[in-house]
């Protein structure tokens, strides 16, 4: 195994660490590549060591996924389009209508351990003298997952993680799949279970056509290989989708869901004309709300077995949930 | 059988008042609880004791003030040891700005299965977002023209943040609801609210995804959502402080239980935190 270097390739460790830990050999994806070198680490600082926490608080890299990985099969939601669509915006209006006291129906909120991560995409909506910053731009290179755990209406836990992918990528990816830059395209591409596909009205209503090819290349590499994924279309910026000609609306829509066979598609915005506004408090979450219902749909009859006495208590065990 | 009880809070969030108050009612016998021996060391609480009793507004504990103050309780035949690794609550705000807990911390966790948190919910702040006005986009989404506050964590992440830190020393098993720890969530300086809300209701109200979180991870039996006021009512005005003068402060301070029920013996928050 090569020593000496951050399992994270973008990371300039030792220089300094990606995570922004003080010590770059704290960092688990420095771990990874680097194992003997920790335990000396672990020998040194024995007590602080041990007391450490497995999650960072902000936006996974994919390697940490395993951190969260053994308590559960994690369910990764491709959020997919072009720059400027409003990928990362919507994960900020999501969570700030989490903390507002929205839910996503048959799921209470139960943790995350990208908190700190949500938490600063929140601070982009935050309104400051009538004013909103909005999200940066997601850099090139930048491939991390915001995680939230749910339970259940039968308490079963679910762990959902949310790709954060610069849109640049999946444009190249659009047009040739095995660009070298599209690297992160094609992670979120293969690892995820399902898709949110961004259609940005405002595009479309200023390049018209030219913007709609863009998606349409994008949903055709998509399509590839699906197997049944669920994909749902978000047209974003909604509030401008008016301004759209309706022949380029009903022509990408019906393309759009000949596609994908397993399909939906739903208006969404920032923007609130009234209070409330479905575009933005209720269809923002209604995504999640279709998505996790085409993810872990009913497998029909439901096998209960009651009282049966055994004498291995293992057979005895029921869940009392 | 020993038993061990965990105070937190952050800083302000009226645990020193709530400390001096209990005490001084645990040495009146005016409860079913009792001292099972004498409080080692009283200093901590000894400012905010003469102040109550001058029937004076007691001034916030510094928050860099580094003390821990236990208390050994009677109940029964149970001995209960109130632990508050340190009442100042810089150390809570450390926690969950440092990411991790130094060794009292750790193995006051590992050792207690009843926790009380305290919330000062009247002073949680929360900034406007998007979502909470209605607006055209022009008008909003123009490049900020000054500099932005920088990014401090909000109070309610704060708040979850800091409950997986604690169950993360617990080794708690996110797949199963925690039946092992009794949470205690006591809202205080409940005066200063002026409602008549049930507690539950309000932590939903002004910090839903926190009570999500609590819900969805802790086994109904085991969790409390409950009003607290130490001091009764402010000692801003000459009638009140009068009342802590002639009558005693430990006469003074309420409890609202989760139903709503109220009841003057702020003692039983402990009873409730035991179950």
């Amino acid at each position: 195994m090569a020593t000496g270097k951050c399992s994270n390739p973008d990371c300039v460790a030792p220089i300094s660490c990606h995570l922004g830990k003080d010590d770059y050999k704290n960092c688990p994806s420095w771990a990874i590549n680097n194992q003997s070198k920790v335990v000396e680490v672990s020998k040194k600082t024995k007590s602080t060591k041990k007391n450490q926490l497995t999650w960072t608080g902000k936006p996974m890299m994919v390697d940490e996924l395993p951190l969260v990985g053994p308590r559960n099969m994690p369910v990764i939601i491709g959020v997919i389009g072009k720059a400027d669509a409003g990928k990362t915006t919507y994960l900020a209006m999501l969570f700030t209508l989490l903390l507002q006291g929205k839910s996503i129906p048959n799921y209470k909120f139960a943790g995350s351990k990208t908190i700190l991560g949500w938490d600063e995409l929140y601070h982009t909506l935050k309104v400051y003298n009538s004013q909103v910053e909005f999200p940066e731009p997601t850099p090139l290179s930048y491939n991390r997952l915001h995680h939230i755990a749910l339970r259940g209406d039968k308490k079963r836990l679910v762990d959902l993680f949310f790709s954060d992918a610069s849109g640049e990528v999946f444009s190249r990816w659009s047009q040739n799949r095995n660009d070298t830059n599209a690297d992160n395209a094609r992670w979120i591409y293969q690892n995820s279970q399902a898709f949110m596909l961004f259609v940005d009205c405002d595009d479309l209503v200023k390049r018209k056509n030219q913007a709609k090819t863009e998606i349409i290349d994008i949903a055709e590499m998509l399509r590839h290989d699906l197997r049944n994924r669920p994909v749902i279309t978000l047209w974003s910026k909604a509030d401008k989708k008016s301004d759209i000609h309706p022949l380029i609306i009903s022509s990408l829509s019906q393309e759009l869901s000949e596609m994908f066979p397993v399909f939906s598609e739903i208006d969404i915005s920032n923007f609130s004309m009234d209070d409330p506004d479905d575009l933005v408090h209720s269809n923002n979450i209604k995504v999640v709300d279709w998505l996790l219902n085409q993810i872990f749909q009913p497998t029909g009859q439901i096998l209960k077995i009651k009282n049966i006495k055994n004498s291995d208590p293992f057979f005895n065990y029921k869940d009392d949930e | 059988m020993n038993k061990s009880l965990l105070l937190i809070g952050k800083p302000h969030a009226s645990k020193t008042v709530f400390l001096s108050q209990f005490y001084s009612r645990l040495r009146k016998n005016k409860s079913k609880l009792s001292l099972y021996k004498p409080v080692e060391d009283l200093s901590p609480i000894a400012a905010v004791r003469d102040a109550l009793s001058n029937g004076e507004q007691p001034e916030t504990t510094p928050p860099e003030r580094n003390v821990k103050f236990n208390i050994p309780i009677r109940r029964g035949n149970e001995h209960i040891d109130f632990l508050c690794p340190e009442y100042g609550g810089e150390q809570v705000n450390q926690i969950i700005e440092n990411r991790e807990v130094n060794a009292e911390w750790e193995s006051a966790i590992k050792n207690s299965y009843h926790w009380i948190l305290f919330i000062r919910i009247g002073s949680v702040s929360k900034s406007l977002d998007i979502s909470e006005v209605t607006v055209e986009e022009k008008t909003i989404a123009a490049p900020p023209d000054q500099e932005r506050p920088k990014h401090v964590l909000s109070e309610q992440s704060s708040y979850i943040e800091l409950l997986q830190i604690l169950l993360h020393y617990k080794n708690h098993d996110y797949h199963l609801l925690n039946r092992a720890v009794t949470l205690t969530v006591a809202l205080t300086c409940w005066d200063e609210l002026e409602t008549k809300e049930l507690p539950g209701k309000l932590l939903q109200e002004r910090m839903p995804l926190v009570k999500s979180f609590l819900e969805s991870n802790w086994d109904k039996s085991k969790l409390n959502i409950v009003g607290l006021s130490a001091q009764g009512f402010s000692l801003q005005d000459r009638e009140n402080q009068e009342k802590y003068q002639i009558e005693g402060p430990e006469k003074f301070g309420y409890l609202i239980f989760a139903d709503g029920q109220d009841t003057d013996d702020i003692t039983e928050l402990i009873d409730i935190a035991l179950q």
